[in-house]
């Protein structure tokens, strides 16, 4: 099954299900069918945009810092910069 | 490198996302299943809010979206015939 299969097949699933609760083919309590069903859309949006936040805090929160690859990175940028400057390109 | 200031912005990013699951999860699943005379209602405000707010939210967000969109649009186009002109 590819990825793309996957997602659709999960995707149906979850939204025929919730169809199905829309339209009263379930079975569920009256205070459920009333007050929760209609909402569960906008609770699922929130919670997607509370995961996306909090995921992108965490991980710039525990970024772990990694000095020998800075390091590199500016040898290897001051070593561009000579070369380009050897071949004519001004660059301060 | 992430400085420390980088670390709070992400310290706030994240402990605003887990408030906000938490308050609107409470209001929208299980306030419905508690009594109406229970004093935790005066915490959140009026049922009606619980769609209209998430809805405004998506509609304000995709505005602005679709509006970057069209200016960058409309900015590379008018600078494509200034070019060729």
């Amino acid at each position: 099954m590819t990825r793309v299969t996957e997602v659709a097949t999960t995707a149906a699933i979850i939204i025929l299900t919730y169809l199905a609760l829309v339209f009263e083919l379930l079975p569920v309590p009256q205070t459920f069918q009333e007050e929760i069903v209609p909402v569960l859309p906008w609770w699922a949006l929130v919670s997607f945009g509370s995961y996306c936040l909090g995921t992108l805090g965490w991980n710039v929160m525990t970024f772990g810092e990694c000095p020998e690859a800075y390091n590199e990175l500016m040898r290897e940028i001051a070593e561009a910069k000579d070369d380009l400057r050897s071949k004519g390109l001004t660059i301060n | 490198m992430a400085n420390g200031k980088d670390k709070a912005v992400g310290a706030a990013a994240f402990s605003v996302a887990v408030s906000v699951f938490v308050y609107y999860t409470t209001w929208v699943l299980i306030m419905p299943f508690v009594d109406a005379d229970h004093p935790l209602h005066g915490y959140f405000p009026a049922n009606e809010y619980r769609i209209r707010i998430p809805l405004l939210i998506l509609v304000v967000g995709l505005t602005v979206i679709c509006s970057f969109l069209a200016l960058v649009m409309i900015k590379s186009k008018s600078k494509k015939t200034k070019k060729s002109n």
